[in-house]
Formats: structure tokens, sequence, C-alpha cells
């Protein structure tokens, strides 16, 4: 599990929102956005976007798997350089 | 005839063409094997991600780079698994034809983004329709494409989806109007880039108009007329071939430099208000930004802007610009643009009131912390700061003691920032036109706000409908006093620009140019006609002196009008 916090001023739109669909399949593992409450499947661009995640916001990358560990670095760099 | 919002310029003739939202009557079908259906699902979804990647292919090598990415994300939202596993489950449990279950399917993603308290989120609802669109007209056998047209026409519209918009019949569409939609929506981009006429935002006005009437559309005034009469269309006609020339005649001044015949370079610049609008200097290679509007950085919100969210701004700004000057105003609250979150209060004459600086300073919290993001953005361009309605020297001079009191802070951080940023002032109250020479001696450049200097000047409320035909930029003492300012800059040696809607007014170029004037700013689509005025003039010297002994407006204007 790691956290990020969204950087980028117009939060997660569709560009950020497919590359991490796109990152996700380097991986085997379930991965997953949380925020709150609700949980997106973050191969999913529909369930990231209707998340509408905002600059600032507080997300936790989750996976589970064989390559967990990996996923969860590789999607919080993603998140770090881009949002 | 009815009015909407200019999307892109130029003027069109053609017979209405009503491009109806598609409607595909979808019967629920139910008993059927959810497998089977599955597989007509898989089937026409990669046929619609085949189209949709030709039809990225295709904007990408005609329209550009930007507006073909809309068609990856509509690859990857059709592409999605999620949606996919929903959709097998529902065919499987519920038995019903493909038709249906993708239709229930997506109307509740359309619901869900059209929910969110975002507007970019709620607009891209509108894609999903658009794929859902394709999607069902593929399930249908029909083709998505077919809207076969064989006359000069005007597409008539709700609104756009980008498919639409890309696959219009370049031959045949000549422009296009729409129900809803803005300046930056997707559309009026697409059909600013593809150089086709357009009025969007037109409102309910729209059911006005009925297949097979002929429309001029006027993308110059955002106007529309329906069955013109024989003289509309000849006045139109002669309009539309003086454009075309002037467009075509335009285009060579793309990669020019700004110069005068006698060698003087001059800058000319853009006004902008946010980030969007940078991307139309850049369109026609403006040489710089003469006035960044940062209150509207402010409007439309509940609470100030922070320090982070300003400095992100303004750090986009600078990097777009590339290291081309660009002059952030502070900001210009007050008069007619009101912040409900300040909790000022009304005003008599708002105009005369608790205003810009005047704010600035008294509340200085606000000042600083735009100071500060202003400061921190520095080392991403060639960032000047200017600040809006000084009176006297002696506000010039707090100002820049904040100023230097915020360096101080940032240093003792640690912070970076560019040491040597251009401070200037607005020269927009008479009383600072007056003083410019001994202002001039304190700051780094002048830019003369004209709008406020003419209504100041002669005391006339622009907004007034009795009395704004005496507010006229060809008024002597306004002329008089921009050479003063002018002038006053030169002798000191430093820049003294220009924004307002003055500076880009044709016939005031060459006298602006012969008092002296060394940067223009003003809105980007007049930036290469002013280019083509100021490179095709050689100083004389003898319009400045005819026109300064000109007695009264008319005078002033007759003179400007004939040269």
């Amino acid at each position: 599990m790691k956290k990020v916090i969204i950087k980028s001023k117009t939060g997660i739109h569709a560009r950020p929102a497919s590359l991490i669909v796109k990152k996700c399949s380097d991986f085997e593992s379930q991965i997953y956005l949380i925020r709150g409450e609700v949980k997106a499947d973050a191969r999913s661009i529909m369930n990231i976007m209707a998340m509408a995640i905002m600059y600032d916001e507080e997300i936790i990358i989750q996976a589970e798997g064989p390559d967990a560990k990996l996923a969860e670095e590789a999607i919080f760099l993603l998140l770090e350089s881009e949002g | 005839m009815i009015t909407g919002i200019k999307a892109s310029s130029g003027v069109a003739f053609g017979k209405a063409f009503l491009l109806e939202e598609t409607k595909i009557n979808i019967i629920r079908k139910t008993e059927l094997s959810g497998a089977e259906e599955f597989t007509r699902f898989i089937k026409v979804k990669e046929k619609s991600i085949n189209e949709l990647e030709e039809l990225r292919i295709k904007t990408l090598e005609e329209v550009g780079k930007d507006e073909s990415e809309v068609f990856s994300a509509h690859i990857l939202l059709l592409d999605d698994p999620v949606m996919e596993k929903e959709i097998k489950e529902y065919l499987e449990k519920e038995k019903v034809s493909i038709e249906y279950g993708f239709d229930i399917i997506i109307i509740k993603y359309i619901d869900m983004f059209k929910s969110l308290d975002n507007e970019y989120m709620r607009e891209r609802a509108l894609d999903l329709k658009d794929i859902s669109n394709r999607v069902q007209n593929n399930l249908s056998g029909k083709n998505f494409e077919e809207n076969k047209l064989n006359e000069d026409t005007i597409i008539v519209t709700h609104d756009l989806t980008p498919s639409e918009t890309v696959n219009l019949d370049r031959k045949f569409t000549k422009g296009f109007i729409t129900e809803i939609g803005g300046e930056t929506s997707h559309s009026a981009i697409i059909a600013r880039t593809l150089n086709i006429p357009a009025v969007v935002g037109v409102g309910k006005d729209i059911k006005v108009i009925k297949n097979g009437d002929f429309l001029i559309l006027d993308g110059v005034n955002g106007k529309i007329i329906i069955n013109p009469s024989k003289e509309e269309v000849s006045k139109y006609k002669v309009l539309s071939d003086e454009l075309k020339k002037e467009v075509e005649g335009l285009k060579k001044y793309l990669n020019e430099q700004s110069i005068t015949k006698d060698g003087k370079i001059i800058e000319i610049a853009g006004n902008i208000a946010n980030v969007e609008d940078v991307k139309s200097i850049l369109e026609v290679n403006g040489d710089g930004v003469g006035l960044f509007r940062s209150e509207f950085l402010y409007m439309g919100r509940n609470s100030l802007p922070t320090e982070e969210e300003q400095f992100e701004v303004y750090k986009e700004v600078l990097e777009n610009m590339k290291n081309k000057p660009v002059i952030i105003r502070t900001m210009d609250i007050g008069g007619d643009k009101k912040l409900d979150y300040l909790n000022l209060e009304e005003e008599m004459n708002p105009f005369l009131g608790y205003r810009a600086i005047r704010i600035c300073l008294e509340e200085d919290e606000i000042f600083r912390t735009q100071l500060r993001g202003l400061l921190r953005a520095s080392i991403y361009g060639n960032l000047k700061i200017m600040f809006p309605m000084i009176s006297s020297l002696e506000e010039l001079r707090d100002a820049k003691m904040i100023l230097e009191e915020v360096k101080v802070e940032l240093r003792e951080k640690n912070i970076i920032f560019k040491e040597n940023i251009k401070v200037g002032i607005m020269i927009e109250i008479p009383a600072a036109a007056i003083m410019s020479d001994v202002l001039a001696l304190e700051v780094d450049f002048f830019s003369i706000g004209t709008n406020d200097l003419i209504q100041y000047t002669v005391a006339v409320d622009r907004m007034n409908p009795k009395v704004s035909k005496l507010y006229t930029p060809y008024h002597p003492a306004f002329i008089r006093l921009v050479n003063q300012v002018i002038e006053a800059g030169n002798k000191n040696n430093i820049m003294v620009g220009m924004c307002g809607n003055v500076a880009g007014t044709p016939e005031f170029i060459p006298l602006l140019l012969e008092m002296g004037l060394d940067e223009f700013s003003m809105s980007s689509n007049m930036i290469l006609k002013a280019r083509s005025i100021i490179n095709d003039y050689k100083y004389t010297g003898n319009l400045l002196k005819e026109v300064l002994l000109c007695k009264t407006a008319k005078e002033v204007e007759e003179k400007l009008k004939l040269y």
C-alpha cells in the first residue's frame, strides 16, 4: 500500500488516467486506487475517471498479487511525476 | 437573425442541415443466449476500435496531436475491462440483446460522469455518448460515417461530438452552429484549426432554423441570418471575399519578425486571462504576453486562490511562452469585477473606489500571497510584474516595498526566484499619465491601459448607454496624454507598451509608432494584422504633428482613417 498526493492542478483527467491503465498492463497483480470509501480498479479508465480525483487529494495505491510491491511502486512513481 | 458565441471567424453560406442526435430504437429482446450476444459485442468492439484508430491517425495528420488524443481515450474507454465484465455478466443474467444490455451499462457510466462536480468530467459524458452511438450503429450494421452531403451545407446541431466534428464532409461543410458549448469547447477548437466558421452556444433560438433554410453564418460577429434577402447575401459576399483575401495575405507575417521599415523592433504581444489563451498567441507567433489579467484566477470560485494554485498557473504560462516576455498584472478586483467572498462593501462609484492596488495595499496578505506565487514562478521564463491603478508615486513605492519584503522572506527560506524581474505599472489614471516623467524614474516599464484611461479622462461611464457615445479614443485630450506618457518613457529609456483596445485598432498603430511606443498588446486575433501594419511602416513624424493639431475627436478620427 502506498499513499500519494495528487499535485497536478487538473487532477487525474483522461490523459493521466490512460497512462495508469497502460502501466497496469505491465503487471499481473490486481491494482486499485482508493480514496476514502471509493475503490477503483486501476485497469479501468472509466472507474478512474469516475472518481474525479482532484488536485491535492490523497490517493492510496493498493495491489494484490505476485508483483504487488513493484506495481505499487510503478503507479506511485507515475502519479508523482504526472500528477 | 439569431446570435451566439463566435467560435471561429469567417463567413459561410449554405443550406441548413439539422444533425439530429442519433436515436436508435433499442428493443428489449429476451431469452437470447448471453454467450452469443457477448460474442457480437466483442466483434463490434473490435470493429469500432479499428475505426477509432483510423480516425485518430486521420486527425493526427489533418488536425493535430492534441485533438487526435481524444480518440486514443475513446479506444481505452471502449476497451475498458471492468465495463466489459459488467456487460458479460448482465447478458448472462438477463438474456437480453447486446443492444439493450450495452445501452443499460453505458448509460450508467454517462450518468455517473454527468453527476460529477467537475466541469471537465461532465464534458466527458459527451465522449461516452459518442462511443455509444458508434457501437449501436455498428451493431445495427449502419455506417456511422454516413451523412452524405451534395451541396454547400451548414451543420446545425445540439453539440458536435468529436467524431462528428472530424467526420464533417470537408468539401460541403461550410460551417456549423451548435446550441451549447463555448469558445473553448472541443468543437470550437477544431473549427478554428480547420478554418471553418462556427457559432456556438446559440441556445434555444437554434430551434428557429429548419432543414433546408438558406443560412449566412457570420463567424466574425457571431450572427446567423436565416433565409436572407438578396441585398444581405451580396453584402456578405463582399465581406467574405475581403476576409478571405485578408487572411491569406496575413499568413506571410506568421514567421516574420515584428520590425518597422526603419529597423525598430516592436513587440506585438497578446492579452490573456488564463493558461488556455496562451495557445492562441502561439498560433500566430506573438512576441509575448503584454497583459495577463490575473484577477480571473480569483473569479468564479468561493475563496482566494492559494499561493500554490497561482504558482502553478504562472509557471505554466511562463513555460509555454518559452522565454518570451510575460507581463502579469497583479489582481485588478473591484470596479466591475466583484468577488463575493471578499465581502467588499457596495460602493456608489466602484470605478472610483476600492479597487486593484488599493485593495492590495490595504489587505496586503492577499497581495503577498500573489507576489510569492509570482516570484517562485519567475525562474520558469521571462516574467515582468505590473501594478494596476497606480495614481501616485507613494502607491508605487508602497507596492515595491512589499515586493522587496516578500523577496527577503523567500531568500530567508532559501526559495529561489529571479533577482532582476522587471517591475512596471499600468498608466490608466490621468494623474499617473500627467506624472509619468516622475514615475518613469522608479519603474522598468509602463503599459498604457486605454479603456480606463479614456473613461477617467473624459469622465464617461462606458457602460451607461446615455453617455457612452462621449467615450471615444479619438478625443484629442486622450491623444495628448498618451503622447506625453510615451515621451516620458522614451526619455528615461524605459519600455512603453499599451494594452487595451486602442493598441489593437489598426488606424491607431502608425500614430502610436510615431509617438515611439515599443510594445502593443492586444487580443491574439489582431496580432498578424498589427504585424502587417508595423512591418510596412516607415517613420515620417508627419502624422503625429498633424494629429496633435486636431481640435476635435472628429478631426482626429478623419486624420487617422485617411492615413
